[in-house]
């Protein structure tokens, strides 16, 4: 149905002008650099407008989205980034001299496990609630509970090591 | 670091972008789809293409026992069918883990030798256990040319590619080594090597560890000294992404010299008289002779002839054999797709062989199913029994899909992962009109009707009753299926 089809392009559409800088930054978790998160972002949208009849509205629209940015940050991340193991660089991310403690946090994200940094940003970042992360990992919501305190458990005996 | 710091601090790591382009985003989802056929090259199998080629070299060599692991005694009766279906039936040592992968050697009775690389699982449901295979890529091998001098590597890596991507990538890189090797390293584009990954207990992996570029593999001593290269950038390039023009000063290793394999100077014939069945079902009348199958359609309506011709003008047609392994029965054939006429004869081919008569029941599949309360059933479109066994396989696995469709159809998504509060009731009334509330899991509804139990602990139980007085279930835990005797009948996980 035409009319169906428009609402939902529409659909996506909001939800691209509400989230954008959220996508962006929990891409940018995932690639490790800011360039190449806006391009896995882009890549999401359009693959996600092209398939939008695939689309079976059993799930949240926001959910299906953010798999289909996650998947593209991923891909980008293999595609251009062998080596990457979570280099999430502060001067790289924002382009700007940042300040000793910032540099430290991000370090400290950056050698997060991967899905505990990506939770880290779905909670944090884009404030997406426990329920709402665990639909689009494909994890239970204990599993979500665990690995953000796991995360702020390593960032804080991390921050308590570095300024001692 | 409380939660509203961690907060500031992620926002100062990464400042809100501006807004998007949303024209950019139409602009791309017009453009003609990315193709993702992915061309994959299995080193293993140029390996053995290799070896195939033959070379005036002498085998100069053989290395011998290598390989001793710890015996695996627990194959469930899935995985002996399986290997039994693939012709590696044999005893299994476990090599060592990695990771999450474990390195099995197969001693088959034939004296080869089959060496697989397998995921690790933990905390499976008895189900999960009773289907999982922990073979994953498996390839048999002359033990004269693995492990020997001449082949001291048995690599499992193989190339990927986008057609958009500038060059292709070597990933996988796993597998088996003989005792000198200490590393296996990898020849990148500039011809030197880029990447090495240590051999420990004979085998090694890089994990998901992907190298653009790659020119092929070498075996390294303890010392750096080469003793193996499998350069694959020779000869015309398959695609643009695929190097060629060799690997520098790393030369192809030359293949063993085997002693030649006697060939038989005439076709091997099957001994004994050839088996002769003959059955009808569905207005189709099948008769098989050895290997043959020949299936006459002239008493099917037009309805089920629209159902069982697919787009292409073909028909898939092939008939089963049960094979009962540690008392589990699965189903073993060959499927082949034919342009449909009124009279199709097949041949169906396998090469493990055993594909002849006498078998239980052939089937002809339509273009439906697969989906829960399909209008068309759970049957093949058309099922012609040969032998009593194969008519109650028939009958139960109609009513095994009804249960394993149920479990991962859209509409009992909700239930299964409890969604919304259900009782047994309430999810009865949700699903359709022919399914029952249990009062207990362990009651079974009258035949034709699907009986489901809700408890505690999200625990779910389907049951139905097969023609055959069989009663089949399927019980979920927390969304996972955790006990079934649904296995051999219907795929469920």
């Amino acid at each position: 149905m035409p009319s169906e089809d428009n609402a939902l392009l529409g659909e996506i559409e909001s939800l691209y002008r509400e989230r954008f800088a959220d996508f962006v930054a929990v891409a940018a978790s995932i690639v490790g650099e800011r360039e190449s998160a806006r391009e896995a972002v882009q890549d999401a949208f359009a693959s996600v407008v092209r398939t939008r009849r695939d689309f079976r509205r059993d799930a949240p629209l926001e959910a299906w989205v953010w798999r289909a940015v996650i998947n593209a940050a991923r891909r980008k991340r293999r595609r251009y980034a062998l080596e990457a193991q979570a280099r999430v660089a502060a001067p790289a991310m924002n382009g700007n001299a940042p300040d000793q403690e910032a540099s430290e946090v991000a370090t400290l994200v950056a050698a997060l496990p991967e899905r505990q940094r990506l939770i880290l940003f779905l909670r944090y970042y884009a404030d997406l609630d426990y329920l709402r992360i665990a639909e689009i990992l494909g994890v239970r919501v204990g599993t979500v509970s665990a690995s953000l305190h796991a995360a702020h458990r390593t960032l804080r005996r991390a921050l308590n090591e570095v300024s001692r | 670091m409380n939660e509203i710091q961690l907060r500031d601090r992620l926002f100062e790591l990464f400042p809100p972008e501006s807004d998007g382009d949303w024209d950019d985003v139409l602009r791309r989802s017009a453009l003609p789809r990315r193709s993702l056929r992915r061309f994959s090259l299995l080193l293993a199998a140029a390996l053995l293409a290799t070896l195939a080629v033959g070379s005036a070299l002498a085998l100069s060599g053989r290395l011998g026992g290598l390989f001793q692991g710890t015996p695996v005694n627990d194959l469930s009766p899935r995985e002996r069918f399986l290997m039994s279906e693939l012709d590696m039936s044999g005893k299994v040592e476990l090599i060592a883990t990695r990771n999450s992968h474990a390195f099995y050697v197969i001693r088959r009775s034939d004296g080869r030798l089959c060496y697989s690389i397998g995921d690790i699982r933990k905390n499976l449901t008895p189900a999960q256990r009773e289907l999982r295979t922990r073979f994953g890529s498996t390839g048999c091998i002359d033990p004269r040319v693995f492990p020997s001098k001449a082949v001291p590597v048995l690599d499992y890596s193989y190339y990927s590619y986008r057609r958009s991507d500038a060059e292709s990538r070597l990933v996988g890189l796993q597998g088996f080594a003989a005792d000198p090797v200490a590393r296996v390293g990898v020849i990148g584009r500039d011809k030197r090597i880029v990447f090495s990954v240590a051999v420990e207990n004979n085998v090694y992996t890089a994990g998901k560890k992907g190298i653009a570029g790659a020119r092929g593999i070498v075996a390294l001593d303890d010392e750096g000294k080469v003793l193996w290269v499998q350069c694959t950038a020779i000869g015309r390039s398959p695609a643009p992404q695929f190097p060629s023009g060799g690997c520098g000063r790393y030369k192809n290793s030359p293949p063993p010299k085997l002693p030649p394999t006697p060939q038989p100077k005439t076709p091997t014939k099957p001994s004994g008289p050839i088996v002769v069945q003959r059955g009808s079902g569905d207005g189709v009348s099948v008769v098989v002779r050895g290997a043959q199958i020949e299936a006459d359609f002239a008493g099917i309506s037009a309805e089920k002839r629209r159902l069982l011709v697919y787009k292409n003008g073909g028909t898939v047609i092939g008939c089963i054999k049960l094979v009962t392994v540690g008392g589990a029965t699965n189903a073993s054939g060959v499927y082949v797709s034919r342009p449909f006429t009124t009279v199709v004869r097949v041949r169906p081919w396998s090469p493990y062989g055993g594909r002849r008569a006498p078998f239980d029941g052939c089937t002809a599949s339509g273009r439906y199913g697969h989906t829960w309360n399909d209008v068309h059933g759970t049957h093949d479109l058309v099922e012609v029994p040969l032998t009593a066994k194969g008519r109650r396989y028939f009958a139960e696995r109609a009513v095994a899909r009804d249960l394993a469709w149920l479990a991962r159809a859209r509409v009992f998504k909700a239930v299964r992962y409890a969604q919304r509060p259900f009782t047994s009731p309430s999810a009865a009334a949700h699903l359709a009109e022919r399914v029952d509330a249990l009062v207990r899991p362990s009651d079974t509804p009258p035949a034709g009707r699907l009986g489901i139990w809700l408890g505690p602990d999200r625990r779910i139980v389907l049951v139905e009753r097969a023609p055959t007085g069989r009663r089949l279930f399927l019980e979920l835990r927390r969304g996972v299926i955790y006990r079934t005797n649904l296995i051999g009948l219907a795929g469920v996980l």
